[in-house]
């Protein structure tokens, strides 16, 4: 992938992140008019994945201010709140105009359809980061793939069980002062899910005076195995 | 979790249980101790926490040697991390005792650069004394 072409990723996936935080002042979206592009008629153009990202963004983006999408040096779909028409003269294609009012819920576009669109088109032209960071996961979520590790943290001088707990980075991610005598052993490791899910029956059973979860000692004698 | 800032303090992070890397637990658990005896009534401009990277069998530490980590300016408590190696060493508890005293100087060079403070005597005599 050429630097270019990375770097239109790149912007397309930019809108589309702002896209999802500006979806609150959808309602404040007036009708705006988006040309389709000529090219955008060639299905299988690397071209075409970047225009139809941008394309979805620009219209729920409506909301915020001016922006310009531009592809090949060449503005193709050109967005300008204040005056809308101006984008039919930076235009080239000559099809026809799509009214697009962002206000009907018929015509608002739902992000998990944008993540599924964004991966298919990404993976059809190669852009398989550029999908990743568009259906990007929160790391906290229960669905996030990245690899979580379930820890058991214990007085280092005492050896007293203090809590268990899951880490996205557990060599990394602390504060200064949390491992002041206290040693943390990883356990395992595996999705978030599994580990939430790890970490939740241990500490409904085997909770630790560090373990505040509103579900610690929940089954304290629910012990699997046990007579 | 509010608990007290301590002056030079040990912790660990074991990256997976293994037969080899209990030495490695059993001799940081007496250099927590050790230091936890010795500093008592020890004042420093910067406080340390020393935390040591053991690698296991489900993780393992991203780099090597000595780095310093977070600093927080409240508690005037600077984070380093030492990575161990896979191999135990004969005496692990001198290997570490020798770490500690390198974190430290780490530590004093960040205070320095950072005009937190213009050395850290009293940690190194602290880590001397262990």
């Amino acid at each position: 992938m050429s630097r270019r072409r990375a770097r239109q990723a790149r912007a397309a996936v930019g809108v589309m992140s702002r896209l999802r935080r500006t979806r609150a002042d959808a309602s404040a979206v007036r009708c705006h008019t988006i040309r389709s592009c000529a090219f955008l008629q060639r299905p299988g153009t690397r071209a075409s994945a970047v225009a139809i990202l941008a394309g979805l963004a620009v219209f729920v983006l409506a909301g915020a201010a001016d922006a310009t999408t531009t592809l090949s040096g060449t503005p193709i779909c050109t967005y300008d709140r204040a005056a809308p028409n101006v984008q039919s003269a930076l235009t080239n294609a000559s099809s026809a105009s799509m009214r697009i009012d962002a206000r009907s819920p018929t015509n608002r576009a739902q992000p998990s359809e944008h993540a599924r669109l964004a991966r298919l088109l990404a993976a059809e032209e190669g852009l398989g980061d550029a999908a990743t960071t568009a259906a990007r996961i929160h790391g906290n979520s229960a669905s996030s793939p990245a690899t979580s590790y379930l820890y058991r943290l214990t007085n280092g001088q005492t050896g007293e069980y203090l809590k268990t707990g899951i880490s996205k980075n557990p060599f990394s991610r602390y504060t200064s002062s949390f491992m002041q005598d206290k040693e943390m052993e990883i356990l395992t490791s595996g999705s978030r899910r599994e580990m939430l899910n790890l970490d939740r029956f241990i500490v409904e059973r085997d909770p630790g005076p560090l373990n505040l979860e509103p579900w610690a000692g929940r089954y304290p004698n629910d012990v699997p195995g046990a007579p | 979790m509010d608990e007290p800032v301590e002056v030079l303090s040990v912790g660990s992070v074991v990256g997976g249980s293994t037969s080899t890397n209990r030495l490695w637990r059993d001799a940081i658990g007496e250099l927590t101790r050790a230091v936890a005896e010795a500093r008592a009534d020890v004042a420093s401009p910067l406080n340390v926490n020393v935390v040591f990277q053991v690698p296991g069998n489900v993780v393992r530490p991203d780099f090597e040697g000595v780095r310093t980590g977070r600093f927080s300016k409240a508690d005037r408590l600077l984070l380093v991390q030492v990575a161990l190696p896979d191999e135990v060493p004969d005496e692990p508890g001198g290997y570490l005792r020798g770490a500690l005293s390198i974190a430290i100087a780490e530590a004093e060079e960040w205070a320095r650069r950072r005009s937190v403070a213009p050395d850290l005597k009293p940690l190194r005599e602290l880590a001397a004394r262990l």
